[in-house]
């Protein structure tokens, strides 16, 4: 034996051993090459070894067995090459399944693998993570083994029905439902579960994704009922709510303003806003649309055009929506339906108007006090009664402007007082007031106050009318009144010493009778001109014509008077009526008249004595019987001479010419009433 | 008997009469003169009656009130501070047309009668 041989084939035996080992053990390719190389080496010095003790043919035998090893060496040197690749591979494969392994067991996603079952009574656990220890509450010695169905509870029918469709057509489901959780509530998760397979042929195993939702599904609810809350107001509301896009069409209105518009919200949604204004109005509704284009809130009186047509009034209030790049998205307006309010405001604004219209049309002056009494409406009337402007007395108190006549103003201070303590909610006053132009006018004031609920005063409504000429009127009227009295009484007086006179010289109670009547007629046309003429004066002439009536009248008069108008007082013509009747008289019985060619001629003139005016009327008779101076005074003469004197402060002058009497009458005028000097005199007394 | 003393009392009697209208102051003064005055006028005017006091001297004044374009009031004034009695006539019923200091006195309405005359002239004259 060649020990050194043997030597070498126990130590080659001996590290192939060890490869063996470290095959066993490292399982490793490297190792596994080792360990057939020893192997190989081992068995060749086996061979050699062998070869050696034989001896005889040997040497063909040692090639054929040389080949035979080398034969065997390129095959082991291709099957563990083969073996390493596909070790390799599995190896590739083992850490992608225990890295998945490991990244689904720390996952936070809740996942767990059953078997395929059909219903979740058979569906087996056979792994879950700790994400699913931990949603469920359980640890996982109480979960694996267990069917799905103990665990998360029982499925209905609609969830059985759709994982076993599921799992025929090996499709993934999602599906959300209730589970019992690890605080013993229930919780909303989202399943996910993918069926697993080998490479063929059913699924073996279900993976089962599971995800918390409940949180989600709170918040969701959550919106969900604020949306509804939201929905409910806007739909409730009885503003109108009117959403528009970027081009001012509708996406959404509520029930109120399409009902303001007479139509519904589904009819509304997609029409720009120009379908519901009015033709005219759409310039306008253009200009606001830029503004809120640009940013501009705002709210104004806008008229919409109702589906019918007819007007809607609206106080719209619009926002406009912008996105983060400030460019306009939209807006939305809140309208409310004024149409019934600006019909109210208008009929009240038309009413007012008329009231106004009649307060400043009206002759009567319309002042309003507030409850200091101090004005605080003046109306037109009132700047016509008194002259102010409403500017120059608005706020004052009577007081303080000199409106009230000084001799009323106690009176008034007590009207005033009355109306503010209440004592008179309304009351009269009659006073005198200064007007702008410090004319004193009279004025019938009414008043009326307007109290407070609380019974204090709200204000004081005055309506002043000027009675100034209704005063006057009055005034005169009782100054008539006592003229009146006055006359009669005088007149009476006059009458009765008439009688006493003429009652002196008749000689029998006819002849009395006959001058007295006559007399007493003269008197009395006399007043019936100086009534006529409102007893302001009787022209002379129109005196003449009426004592001497008939005798002036007809184709031939007999009297002819002449001469330019002169107004005689009262006193004058009452005087001048009984002279004129006291000449016919005479004239009649005794001289022109006596005879029918007889003629009287009447005229006056004036002339001037220094700064005053006289009058003088002339009596001339022609044509009569002869006249010779009467040997005693009768009454006619008698009454002339005295009461032109007596009365009248002027003269009278007879002449008894033989061709015809005569009488020339002086008497004072207060004023010269006409040109001095013109007149028609006779000159037979001049 | 007071009654014939009285009328006594007039006879003689110089008064002032002034009245503007010449009819009534005829009748005044007839009346006056029946019941035995003597009459001092008459004037119809203010200006004729103070002429008339400054010649005449008289014991009574019978006033109308009423002068046409004035009242007889400026007569009244001196009669007061001269201490003669008088009384006024008027066709008004009220005093409006007098001051106020005259408004009180002894009036008598027209038409007056000689009887109304003598007890107003009578008390003016006594008082």
């Amino acid at each position: 034996m060649d020990w050194m041989l043997l030597t070498s084939s126990v130590l080659q035996s001996v590290a192939a051993l060890w490869a063996g080992v470290l095959l066993a053990r490292r399982r490793s390719g490297p190792s596994f090459v080792l360990f057939l190389l020893f192997s190989l080496m081992a068995l060749r010095r086996l061979i050699d070894l062998f070869g050696v003790s034989s001896g005889s043919d040997s040497h063909d035998l040692r090639a054929l067995m040389q080949g035979i090893v080398l034969l065997i060496s390129v095959v082991s040197v291709l099957t563990v090459g083969w073996l390493e690749y596909s070790r390799h591979r599995r190896g590739r494969g083992e850490r992608e399944a225990r890295l998945l392994a490991s990244a689904v067991e720390g996952s936070a996603t809740a996942a767990m693998i059953t078997s395929a079952g059909s219903r979740a009574e058979d569906r087996i656990i056979e792994f879950v993570n700790d994400a699913m220890l931990a949603l469920t509450g359980r640890d996982r010695a109480s979960m694996i083994g267990k069917s799905m169905a103990e665990i998360f509870g029982p499925e209905s029918e609609e969830e059985a029905a759709r994982a076993c469709h599921a799992i025929d057509l090996a499709l993934p489901l999602v599906t959300e439902a209730v589970m019992p959780g690890a605080d013993g509530g229930t919780r909303w998760v989202s399943c996910s579960m993918s069926p697993i397979r080998a490479e063929a042929g059913p699924p073996t195993r279900l993976l089962w994704i599971k995800h918390d939702i409940t949180e989600r599904r709170r918040i969701e609810d959550e919106l969900r009922k604020q949306q509804e809350r939201y929905q409910r107001i806007v739909e409730t509301a009885d503003e109108g709510v009117w959403l528009v896009d970027a081009e001012w069409r509708t996406t959404y209105v509520n029930t109120r303003i399409a009902e303001m518009l007479r139509t519904n919200p589904a009819d509304m949604v997609g029409r720009p806003v120009t379908d519901f204004v009015f033709p005219e109005d759409i310039p306008a509704l253009n200009e606001r649309r830029r503004q809120r284009e640009r940013g501009a809130r705002g709210q104004h009186d806008e008229r919409l055009r109702r589906a019918d047509g007819s007007e809607l009034w609206t106080i719209m209030s619009t926002n406009a929506f912008f996105d983060p790049k400030g460019r306009f998205e939209g807006a939305l307006a809140m309208i409310t339906d004024i149409t019934d309010r600006r019909a109210t405001e208008a009929g009240l604004r038309e009413a007012l108007q008329r009231l106004s219209f009649h307060v400043n049309n009206s002759p009567l002056a319309v002042i309003e006090w507030d409850r200091e009494f101090r004005v605080s409406a003046w109306s037109s009337g009132a700047q016509r009664m008194f002259g102010w402007e409403a500017a120059e007395v608005i706020g004052k108190h009577p007081s303080e402007w000199r409106v009230v006549h000084e001799e009323d103003q106690e009176e008034v201070a007590r009207v005033i007082s009355r109306l503010h303590t209440g004592a008179e909610p309304r009351n009269l006053c009659l006073n005198r007031n200064y007007t702008k132009s410090n004319e004193t006018i009279w004025c019938q004031w009414y008043n009326s106050v307007l109290f407070e609920p609380d019974g204090s005063v709200n204000s004081i409504v005055s309506l002043a009318q000027d009675v100034t000429e209704r005063h006057r009127a009055d005034e005169r009227q009782h100054m008539l009144m006592l003229e009146l009295d006055h006359r009669v009484r005088n007149n009476l007086a006059t009458v009765l010493g008439i009688a006493q006179q003429t009652l002196s010289v008749s000689g029998t109670i006819d002849e009395f009778a006959g001058a007295f009547t006559g007399r007493i007629v003269s008197l009395a046309r006399a007043h019936a001109l100086l009534s006529r003429a409102s007893w302001e004066g009787v022209d002379l002439f129109a005196l003449c014509s009426n004592i001497l009536e008939s005798a002036m009248s007809g184709p031939a008069p007999r009297v002819i008077a002449e001469g330019p108008p002169v107004r005689l007082t009262a006193s004058q013509s009452g005087i001048l009526a009984l002279t004129l009747h006291e000449l016919m008289t005479n004239a009649v019985k005794y001289g022109a008249l006596s005879t029918p060619a007889g003629r009287v001629r009447i005229g006056w003139a004036s002339y001037s004595t220094g700064p005053e005016c006289s009058l003088r009327i002339e009596w001339k008779e022609e044509g009569g019987p002869s006249v010779a101076q009467p040997t005693r005074t009768g009454f006619g003469s008698t009454f002339i001479e005295a009461a032109v004197a007596y009365e009248l402060k002027g003269s009278a002058r007879f002449a008894y010419d033989p061709s015809g009497f005569q009488c020339e009458l002086i008497i004072p005028l207060p004023a010269c009433t006409f040109t001095p000097g013109k007149g028609v005199l006779t000159g037979a007394t001049a | 008997m007071m009654a014939s003393g009285d009328r006594q009392s007039l006879t003689g009697l110089r008064v002032l009469l002034v009245e503007d209208s010449y009819f009534v102051a005829i009748a005044i003064a007839k009346q006056l003169k029946d019941l035995g005055c003597a009459i001092v006028g008459p004037a119809p005017s203010v200006e004729s009656a103070i002429q008339l006091m400054r010649k005449e001297p008289f014991d009574a004044a019978v006033l109308d009130i009423n002068l046409g374009t004035e009242t007889a009031e400026p007569i009244a004034d001196l009669l007061v501070e001269s201490k003669t009695p008088f009384i006024f006539v008027t066709g008004y019923s009220t005093p409006r047309l007098l001051a106020q200091p005259y408004r009180a006195h002894r009036r008598l309405a027209k038409p007056v009668t000689p009887e109304l005359l003598r007890d107003a002239l009578d008390s003016v004259i006594n008082s």
